[in-house]
């Protein structure tokens, strides 16, 4: 809808929910399963279907679910009647379950004298909402009939009132500025403007919170930041008198939510986050330190300069940080301290995890060294499919979406509200560095799981086939660029590749991978060379955004095919060593090749290059669960 | 959705989600009391969800006084012009 990219009110920190989700719903069986559906960007509609189904589970599933139960009563003057279904679906998305109470229309000041008759039971918590239909100098488009003193008595007496029934925690919305202008633009200058009366009364709720009394509820924020003109729904307010118009209620009640979640200490703790593209743009193992895109001079770069600004304001406010990036230790090391635009450096963060490991094991290793439950764990990667993989083996760790532009990384995470805060205390400001000196040196085992039946939800298509003339600047461009899954680092040009292609003495592959998050373009490309019956990998190089998919099993079952279609016995694999190859040391091995003495081969190599060799009738199939397809 | 599905189609994939009945079937001569989750609450997520689903905006006037599913069809069919 709008040119800079999605709207808050479409909460773009969450994805969007799968297909079919109102019968995913209804055949729920288990509290689980409806927690991990209320961690997506819900309508309106989806949101009470979820509560529906939520209210369906039996006594017994939703006590064992580990939630806070808490129950909340929100007094007005407007019209509340989406808010409860539609609460209680967004506290399951920050481990609450909400019972909620409402006030009737009209009857504000009834409210406040007495725990309204209406409701069940005192609440835990009370949340006052000052609108319009509660007081009526807050209409946003007249101007108050009372002064600014008599605007703020009217607050006082609302707060005191209720605080003589109600003692625990108290809730009260800050006003959104008007809708429309009074005078104009001299509206600040008039005290006797709406504009004024309303920074007025928030100033006095923000004393009131910075002395404890009560948590302020900033509508006057959110309403800013949805917009004014959006917020103010004059069509919704004339057609129902409703305290949110119905197309915010899911922006608002997730705003609610983590408040109310963060009050019961239920916010995030840690941020985990990934490196190549989240921190900063390119592949530092392809692209090198130096090739690196972050800092002044490009849009990119000012970008994530500005994520990462954005993340050492949130150590600094207490919150732990850890990465957790598909990288070499060394190499992931050397660009954090090296780069001369980081902005983050080595100590701030408690835990570096840069290894080959799967993300989901070393986000669980975080949490063990950070003695953190996963809960408390915020999750930040650009790749979709690490954030659906760690979704799927970590349901409790809190992963944000992000949008594909890096200009709205930092937009997001804050947005997402994962580390909504009741106000900094000195203990917060020293705490990043309190669990750095914390974190033990031990060796934990690196855990090791089963990841196929992950792939198979990946819905993985490769198209296979021999080099193609169409992608031939493509292929020169991969052989140029891969650095670390590149077992020989042999650099053909286009006009070289062009003569791969044209001698009968060399087979190629080339794969293209695509899956249910988009296409991965061309992401692998393997020449061989027959010698006899002995087939050589001349070049073995893959994309290292797909790590970990088993590409590397579907390539070695197209060669062992291209083998047995030419007769040949024998297959050979290369690895030469470079400084940044080290990925693939065990490639071959891992693979099943056996090491072999490269004397002995007719072909010249180089004196550290190592040879492995592998028997082509012996070797079964590996079949990943990959779909393939034949290109000619 | 279908581009290519009709208005009425459209419509009762959006009731079927309001009302979290699968498979309701409404009609053009459908009022509000033949659907037994069709009270003033679902009506306004009614209303959202096919502004939503529409890409189109009621006015204060439009959301009521329809007196069953034909007029919001034709509604709908006039504002997609």
């Amino acid at each position: 809808m709008a040119g800079a990219g999605p709207m808050l009110e479409d909460l773009p920190w969450l994805p969007p929910p799968p297909d079919g989700f109102g019968g995913l719903c209804r055949e729920a069986g288990s509290a689980d399963t409806l927690k991990r559906l209320a961690r997506h960007r819900l309508s309106l509609n989806q949101l009470f279907t979820l509560a529906g189904a939520w209210r369906r589970l039996d006594v017994d599933s939703r006590a064992a679910a580990g939630l806070r139960a808490l129950h909340v009563g929100i007094i007005g003057g407007a019209t509340m009647v989406l808010l409860p279904d539609a609460l209680a679906a967004s506290g399951l998305r920050r481990g609450l379950e909400l019972s909620v109470d409402i006030t009737p229309f009209g009857q504000f000041a009834q409210s406040t004298l007495a725990m309204p008759a209406a409701w069940a039971r005192p609440a835990d918590i009370v949340i006052l909402m000052l609108d319009q239909a509660a007081l009526p100098w807050c209409s946003p488009v007249a101007r108050p009939d009372s002064p600014v003193e008599e605007a703020i008595a009217s607050v006082r007496a609302a707060i005191d009132d209720v605080r003589a029934w109600h003692q625990g925690p108290l809730v009260v919305t800050t006003l959104a500025a008007p809708a429309v202008p009074f005078l104009g633009s001299a509206d600040l200058a008039d005290a006797t403007s709406p504009l004024v009366t309303r920074r007025e009364v928030n100033r006095v709720l923000g004393a009131l919170a910075a002395a404890g009394d009560i948590q302020l509820l900033d509508l006057a924020g959110l309403a800013a930041a949805v917009g004014g003109e959006r917020w103010h729904d004059e069509a919704a307010w004339a057609t129902g008198k409703l305290a949110v118009a119905p197309r915010h209620v899911p922006l608002f009640c997730d705003v609610v939510a983590r408040l109310l979640a963060a009050m019961v200490g239920r916010m995030g703790k840690a941020l985990v986050l990934d490196l190549d593209n989240t921190l900063w743009g390119g592949v530092v193992g392809d692209d090198g330190v130096e090739g690196l895109v972050l800092g002044p001079g490009d849009p990119a770069g000012e970008s994530f300069a500005a994520m990462q600004h954005v993340v050492r304001d949130l150590r600094d406010r207490g919150i732990v940080l850890a990465i957790a990036s598909k990288n070499d230790h060394a190499i992931a090391l050397d660009a954090i301290a090296n780069h001369p635009e980081m902005v983050l450096r080595e100590p701030d963060f408690a835990v570096i995890r840069a290894n080959w490991n799967d993300k989901a094991g070393n986000i669980r290793e975080i949490a063990t060294e950070l003695e953190l439950g996963l809960e408390s764990l915020v999750f930040v990667d650009d790749n979709p499919v690490e954030r659906a993989f760690v979704r799927d083996r970590l349901p409790e760790v809190n992963v944000v979406e992000l949008p594909d532009d890096p200009a709205l990384f930092a937009r997001t995470l804050l947005w997402s509200g994962a580390f909504e805060s009741l106000g900094l205390t000195e203990a917060d400001r020293k705490r990043a560095d309190q669990y750095r000196a914390n974190v033990a040196r031990r060796t934990l085992s690196r855990s090791t799981v089963s990841i196929d039946d992950f792939l198979v939800t990946l819905e993985m298509k490769a198209e296979v086939g021999p080099f193609r003339s169409v992608d031939l600047k493509r292929i020169a461009q991969l052989l140029q660029r891969s650095n670390q899954f590149n077992l020989t680092t042999r650099r053909r040009s286009e006009q070289e590749v062009a003569a791969v292609m044209g001698d009968p003495g060399f087979w190629t592959l080339q794969v293209r991978l695509a899956d249910r998050f988009g296409d991965n373009g061309l992401i692998s490309l393997v020449i061989c060379a027959a010698q006899g019956n002995t087939w050589r990998i001349d070049t073995w190089v893959m994309s290292c955004r797909v790590l970990g998919r088993r590409v590397e099993d579907l390539v070695l079952d197209r060669i062992l095919a291209g083998c047995k279609a030419a007769d040949a016995d024998t297959l050979e694999g290369v690895y030469i060593p470079t400084p940044r190859n080290g990925l693939v040391a065990d490639h071959y091995r891992a693979l099943g090749f056996a090491p072999a003495d490269a004397a002995c081969q007719g072909q010249s190599l180089a004196e550290e290059a190592q040879v492995w060799r592998l028997p082509v009738a012996s070797s079964a199939p590996r079949t990943p669960p990959i779909t393939v397809v034949e290109t000619a | 959705m279908n581009a290519r599905a009709t208005t009425l189609e459209r419509i009762n994939a959006v009731m079927a989600e309001t009302f979290d009945r699968d498979g309701l079937r409404v009609t053009r001569g459908t009022t509000a009391s033949d659907v037994e989750q069709w009270d003033s609450l679902s009506h306004i997520r009614l209303i959202l969800a096919i502004e939503m689903e529409f890409g189109l905006t009621f006015s204060s006037l439009e959301a009521s006084g329809l007196a069953n599913v034909g007029e919001l069809v034709d509604m709908i069919d006039r504002k997609s012009g």
